[in-house]
């Protein structure tokens, strides 16, 4: 496992340029692979949602929550650091928001699937196996070290 | 609002009252970043395609708008399709206590009409998924978009966005 190296300062700053921060980083500092820097393109990715207004999917969804926009950014590296941890690879999620504002990150591995659902107050999560909404799925509230759990089961390990 | 594209809706079909188990139905899928993703080189959805404020996603009934095409509103739109009889067997969902039912999830025929009160574009093929009874929450209803999501998945697209 790498360990954590110095964020370059930029890093931090909402963007909405992300190409060049991105590209600059993969290009000139592969060595800070496992480091936040290279959050930058999820983050831009959740910068991109505050720029949503009310029905922004055309299914009159609420805009997306300027607390849970924010959260979202700050967890995005809390969750990285604690896959640092497991020794598994980090990938982005994929970013969203659902129809009470609240920011999505989902990650599909195989068959198996996770969903965060971050909002103002908590942070949520569904395990998914399969379509059986009673079987082959399961929810909580996350907390403490549970995503380093959750990360665990998602790539297969117990 | 339901969010969902109307083409040529074919009215000499009367609306029928019942979707049939057999019924492939559209599920509109605009293209944006947020709503896909590329899993195993493949383009999948994420289960914000099935976002829906009143938690009852719009679809098309294929019986009665065959195109596809029809079912857009953007031409970069996708087309994702569900069988109605794979949605229905999407296992009950338990209510949160002290309830100790069910929802049941119901394909229903929700056609709309000429000079509706919303001001909605006539649609005699829009159906929408809904529960019985109605959901009370959205953590129930974020366990639905995900075994539509699945179901939407397991199929090839009707049309991929553009």
């Amino acid at each position: 496992m790498k360990p954590d190296l110095p964020v370059p300062a930029f890093s931090g700053v909402p963007s909405f340029t992300s190409v060049s921060e991105s590209y600059v980083a993969n290009t000139f500092f592969p060595s800070l692979a496992t480091s936040d820097f290279f959050l930058q393109t999820a983050k831009d990715s959740i910068y991109r949602l505050a720029r949503f207004q009310a029905n922004w999917d055309g299914f009159g969804s609420e805009k997306p929550e300027s607390v849970a926009i924010q959260r979202s950014v700050r967890l995005l590296q809390i969750l990285h650091r604690n896959v640092q941890t497991t020794g598994l690879q980090w990938c982005d999620p994929h970013v969203s928001a659902s129809e009470d504002g609240n920011v999505t990150f989902e990650w599909w591995k195989g068959q198996l699937k996770l969903t965060l659902y971050i909002g103002p107050r908590s942070v949520e999560f569904i395990r998914v196996w399969g379509p059986n909404i009673e079987s082959e799925m399961d929810d909580g509230v996350l907390h403490g070290d549970m995503f380093e759990w959750l990360w665990r089961w998602l790539h297969g390990q117990k | 609002m339901n969010g969902f594209g109307v083409g040529s809706t074919d009215k000499s079909k009367m609306p029928t009252t019942h979707v049939d188990d057999d019924e492939l139905l559209y599920r509109r899928v605009p293209n944006k970043p947020e709503n896909l993703q590329v899993v195993d080189g493949k383009r999948t959805v994420a289960t914000s395609a099935f976002n829906c404020r009143f938690r009852q996603p719009s679809v098309n009934r294929c019986v009665l708008l065959p195109d596809p095409i029809d079912s857009k509103i953007e031409d970069t739109d996708g087309i994702v399709g569900v069988v109605a009889k794979n949605v229905r067997e999407i296992t009950s969902i338990s209510r949160a206590a002290p309830a100790t039912d069910f929802y049941r999830i119901l394909v229903e025929a929700r056609p709309i009409l000429r000079d509706n009160l919303e001001g909605a574009a006539e649609n005699l093929a829009h159906a929408q998924i809904e529960s019985a009874p109605a959901m009370e929450n959205n953590q129930r209803f974020r366990k639905l978009k995900e075994a539509l999501a699945w179901l939407a998945n397991q199929r090839p697209w009707i049309i991929e966005p553009s």
